[in-house]
């Protein structure tokens, strides 16, 4: 299981800042912690985002004008939201298809039979 | 999820503090993070989970957290002060611009005494002076939260963005003090004495520009960061 978990995370190292633009597209805003739990919900458990590679890619989006942030008290601390910005939403759908033909492409090399649209 | 108890929130702070983090905007992030994640589990797993969170949140990798952010963050700033002072400059600005710089040479050419021509050139630092005031009170606000929650630490905790916003208003001042300083230079060389106001106005100028832009920055900042 071990194992498992670890391959998945590395494979999942180069789309993880499609993944946190995708989820910011559809949650509006989140902080960092919600997001590493939201992508364990989805996936039931089997992909679990790192904190030691979230942090420093959240920061990056950030820094590169995709991101913008706020922060907010909360109980008594303070809560940093990530959101996007316009670059950044222009940026998600040409992060997405980026993502998805490089799928398609894995697809065929995995199996050359297969053809898009086909299950 | 559950609220912690004080006795869980000193061992988190105490966790954290061994960090040493220096940095408002990542010490925040981990207090929440350590928090948001404890809150999820029961008080018997607690020691265990913090342990657990300890082992992501090494010291090594938290101080590259930190120089990676205050590296970016100095690069966003001064990327998003060019992008202010270009934006600035549409024709119509420039004209305004152009205008006001005639203006001040053209007023240049009735100062009597090297003292006027100081005066004028300080004429931009109450500004600068003003806003690091403002700032600092803002500033100020902004971290107290923060501080109370690791009062005692040993380790100044400050803003990244604070101290570039601190070089960056006193960039100026250290340019002039070569000016004001060093009169004999300007004043009293042949070459540069009849141009020294007008080159005292062009100063003026453009440190009223510099420091519009950066409070610009600042005001932009501010909506989004811990200054």
């Amino acid at each position: 299981m071990y194992r498992m978990h670890m391959s998945t995370n590395n494979l999942i190292k180069g789309s993880l800042q499609t993944i946190i633009l995708k989820l910011l597209e559809e949650n509006e805003r989140m902080y960092g912690y919600e997001i590493t739990q939201r992508v364990k919900e989805l996936t039931e458990g089997e992909i679990k985002i790192t904190e030691g590679a979230l942090y420093p890619a959240l920061h990056k989006l950030e820094a590169e004008g995709l991101l913008t942030t706020e922060i907010q008290q909360v109980d008594n601390r303070v809560r940093k939201y990530y959101s996007l910005t316009k670059d950044g939403q222009k940026e998600v759908s040409a992060k997405m298809s980026e993502l998805q033909s490089f799928v398609g492409h894995l697809q065929r090399i995995l199996d050359p039979e297969w053809k898009p649209g086909l299950a | 999820m559950r609220h912690l108890t004080d006795i869980e929130l000193q061992e988190v702070r105490k966790e954290i503090t061994r960090k040493e983090i220096s940095s408002a905007e990542i010490l925040m992030e981990i207090y929440d993070h350590y928090i948001s994640h404890l809150q999820e589990f029961p008080e018997e797993e607690f020691n265990e989970q913090l342990f657990e969170l300890d082992q992501k949140f090494t010291y090594a990798y938290c101080h590259a957290l930190q120089a990676k952010f205050k590296k970016a963050a100095h690069a966003d700033i001064s990327k998003t002060q060019w992008q202010v002072l270009r934006s600035y400059f549409c024709l119509g600005r420039w004209m305004y611009f152009v205008g006001f710089l005639a203006m001040a040479i053209y007023l240049s050419t009735y100062f009597q005494t090297v003292e006027e021509a100081k005066l004028i050139i300080l004429l931009p630092f109450i500004l600068l002076f003003g806003f690091q005031l403002y700032y600092g009170y803002q500033s100020y606000k902004h971290m107290k939260p923060i501080r109370q929650n690791f009062k005692g630490i040993g380790i100044p905790i400050q803003s990244s963005l604070a101290g570039f916003f601190e070089n960056r208003a006193s960039l100026p001042g250290m340019f002039i003090y070569a000016f004001i300083s060093f009169p004999a230079l300007f004043f009293n060389w042949e070459p540069t004495k009849v141009i020294a106001p007008q080159v005292a106005a062009v100063f003026t100028v453009l440190i009223t520009l510099y420091a519009l832009s950066l409070i610009e920055v600042w005001k932009i900042k501010s909506k989004t960061a811990l200054v």
